[in-house]
């Protein structure tokens, strides 16, 4: 007999959903954004609003010349198409004039096509003799371009102009030039997004490239700029936690504190930290001290608010108890304050930690700019913009499997929590259980031991 | 049942049988540790100053286990508050052995209601807070901690987690701990009123072997008039608004105690007295609720 398994509705209000559920959520809600993306970049119909160019354009009453790769919009395209047929149809009729100088330019239409194939080397852009060539290929059928397939109209051009070309002979040489006027190309492209939304694919592959690529001399790998990136923001990080956890907790413990820090925390965290990113250079010159400074400035004041509330939400009756038990002020701060809060501040501090990212931004780009900003600074300003996606969700990664290995390590870490202990972090958890087991050693071993009697 | 035989003629509460009597001429002789001297505490609030406490006397004698009960707002909270030094009196004095309170100290032990116990602390290193505060070395505040452990019957768990305990072996922690200092007194607020029935009889009963067997004096706060009557020598009753001393009873429930006893006639004379004193009979409120019947008439379940 089949037993019937009691299934539980998949939406529920205030009810935790089971475990493997919650991991097939997590999945979705990363493949869902992933899968938007990548519907609108590669489904030409949703969106699609420019065109990509795959042949090089340029008209005669414009001075703009688009090469292949520039992204164009569909009407403007059109339009352009026209003119150039227009222009197509002057020369047909003989209106007009042409120059060696002029047609060797038009000879090159074909060069970018060329290299894209693999027929000519990235350096053969200008070697008109070797793009005469192509030219016959073309014209005879030798070579069949597939990236992009010429159009019929395009095709026929081709013919023509080779028929121009081959009037002096098929053999190249200067004379080989023509000066009847060379017809142009019509241009080709291909349905694309703006170039602020390259497509998942050509994301990952910059994001590959950015980390293998040979880099010149005197250039900083992808590599070096994470780790400098990662160094400022935890440098600031620590430096706040040094200077806020102290001052967070006598402010949440001690009235006094309070009343003598807070007032001027809570006013000063309203100022903008970019907006002393000048005084900060000028007071600590141009390496990375003022960056640090910047990831501290925009933290630290808020740490201590916030901890000092934490403290504060510690349950008084503890200290109560403590109190009634003997304790000292000094043991009620560090023998009942400290550890109290302690899960809740490792919370606190994990929150800030994310806050400590996103000053990285503007802390790399005051004095001189470095790190992982600089890089989607020029990139951006290029408008690469698939050079600088991959950076962005690095940055997103980092921080976020941070905060999350940091989350594995609360049950370790804190075992008088009770908090059930979920199979994803079964791993984190063996490979540093032994961490608290050596802080205890650590402080069990300076625990005094009086002289025996 | 006739109405007559419903209502029990009780014997007065202050009639002593020769055996107790005995036990409190002995009792009355003992060095008093508490001393409570016209002991007042009011409160500032919005509307006016609020008397909690107002001229409140009393002693406690050497090991003497002692309940205070009263109506709520009589300021027993406040009392024990007062005593243990977490809060100060307005006017009066507390002397513990003849020297003035003036702030919380490990001579005066206190159980909460709440456990209060240290999350982080497992119940021995809980055990081990006071004396190793106190100076006392590790390893002779872990093998008093075991000796106190093994007293409230946790032996099993002194590696436990609070998080791993029941709310009865929570508050037998939080007794291990308290007595873990060796208080001259044990201040005990409310302590067993979160625990289901079963429990806290179990923990009174272990409470009076504990309180027997260890050098101790407890000043315990309760609402539970049986409570009070089961484990005293003295019941402390304080009226409310403002809280003063109504009186002062010897209980004349022979010791050792037992659940027996709950219903010997000397045991419930004191009960109804006490009930007497906090809920005068004129102060009842005897008007009927306002039901409407909405049921078919035939439908009685009596």
């Amino acid at each position: 007999m089949s037993k019937k398994r009691h299934t539980r509705p998949w939406i529920e209000v205030g009810r935790e959903i089971s475990s493997s559920r919650a991991g097939i959520l997590t999945a979705i809600s990363f493949a869902l954004p992933l899968a938007i993306w990548s519907l609108v970049s590669y489904t030409p119909f949703i969106w699609h609003p420019d065109i990509r160019l795959e042949l090089p354009a340029s008209r005669a009453d414009s001075t703009s010349v688009y090469v292949t790769g520039d992204h164009v919009g569909k009407d403007f395209f059109a339009e352009f198409q026209d003119a150039i047929r227009a222009e197509n149809e002057a020369i047909e009729r003989g209106e007009t004039k042409s120059s060696r100088r002029s047609n060797t330019r038009q000879i090159r239409q074909v060069a970018s096509l060329a290299i894209r194939q693999g027929w000519l080397n990235a350096d053969q852009e200008r070697d008109t003799e070797a793009i005469f060539y192509i030219w016959q290929d073309l014209a005879t059928g030798e070579r069949v371009s597939t990236r992009p397939v010429l159009s019929e109209e395009n095709l026929y051009l081709v013919q023509k102009n080779w028929t121009l070309l081959s009037a002096a002979g098929s053999e190249y040489s200067r004379e080989s030039i023509p000066s009847t006027p060379l017809y142009k190309l019509v241009p080709q492209g291909r349905p694309a997004n703006p170039d602020y939304l390259p497509e998942p694919l050509a994301v990952l592959k910059a994001g590959i490239n950015a980390f293998t690529n040979e880099i010149d001399e005197g250039e900083t790998s992808m590599a070096e700029r994470t780790l400098h990136s990662v160094k400022i923001v935890f440098s600031g990080f620590l430096v706040s936690c040094i200077i806020g956890i102290p001052l967070g907790m006598l402010c949440g413990s001690i009235s006094f504190f309070s009343r003598l820090i807070e007032p001027f925390v809570d006013f000063f965290r309203y100022m903008p930290a970019p907006t002393f990113s000048t005084i900060l250079v000028a007071i600590l010159l141009a390496n990375d001290a003022p960056k640090i400074a910047m990831v501290v400035l925009g933290t630290l004041f808020q740490m201590i608010l916030i901890i000092a509330k934490t403290t504060r939400l510690l349950d008084n009756s503890l200290l109560e108890a403590a109190q009634t038990l003997g304790a000292s002020q000094k043991q009620l701060l560090f023998k009942v304050i400290g550890p109290g809060i302690l899960p809740n501040l490792y919370n606190d501090l994990r929150i800030l930690l994310g806050w400590a990212w996103t000053w990285l931004v503007i802390a790399e780009l005051i004095g001189v700019k470095s790190g992982l900003t600089e890089f989607i600074e020029t990139q951006g300003r290029w408008r690469n913009f698939d050079q600088v996606y991959p950076i962005i969700i690095l940055i997103g990664l980092i921080g976020y499997f941070t905060d999350q290995f940091l989350a594995w390590l609360r049950r370790p870490l804190f075992p008088w929590l009770g908090e059930p202990i979920g199979p994803k972090s079964r791993a984190v958890i063996s490979c540093v259980a032994y961490v608290p087991n050596w802080f205890k050693d650590a402080v069990d071993r300076r625990q005094p031991n009086p002289p025996r009697t | 049942m006739s109405p007559e035989s419903s209502v029990t003629k009780l014997p007065d509460y202050r009639e002593q049988s020769p055996k107790v009597k005995e036990r409190f001429e002995r009792f009355h002789k003992r060095p008093v540790v508490l001393e409570v001297k016209n002991l007042g505490r009011v409160f500032e609030s919005s509307n006016g100053p609020v008397t909690a406490l107002e001229d409140v006397n009393f002693n406690i004698k050497r090991r003497e286990f002692n309940c205070v009960i009263g109506p709520s707002g009589c300021g027993k909270s406040t009392l024990i508050r007062i005593l243990a030094g977490l809060d100060y009196p307005t006017s009066g004095q507390v002397l513990l052995d003849g020297k003035p309170v003036l702030g919380p100290g490990a001579d005066r032990g206190m159980v909460f209601q709440g456990y209060t116990l240290f999350p982080w602390l497992t119940v021995k290193r809980n055990v081990m807070f006071g004396p190793m505060n106190a100076g006392e070395s590790e390893t002779e505040s872990e093998r008093n901690a075991r000796f106190w452990i093994d007293m409230v019957g946790l032996s099993k768990f002194e590696n436990a987690y609070p998080y791993q305990l029941s709310g009865g072996m929570k508050q037998r922690t939080a007794i291990a701990r308290a007595l873990a200092n060796q208080p001259r007194i044990l201040l005990m607020d409310e302590p067993f009123g979160a625990l289901d029935a079963q429990t806290r009889f179990q923990m009174q009963t272990s409470l009076l072997e504990i309180w027997r067997n260890v050098e101790v004096t407890i000043l315990f706060i309760t609402h539970d008039l049986e409570e009070a009557v089961f484990l005293s020598d003295r019941i402390l009753v304080l009226d409310a608004h403002p809280g003063r001393v109504n009186e002062m009873i010897e209980s004349p429930v022979p010791r050792p105690r037992n659940d027996e006893q709950c219903v010997h006639p000397e045991f419930l004379a004191t009960k109804q007295h006490i009930e007497h004193l906090i809920h005068p009979p004129e102060s009842r409120s005897d008007t009927p609720l306002r039901i409407t019947r909405m049921t078919d008439p035939d439908d009685t379940v009596f």
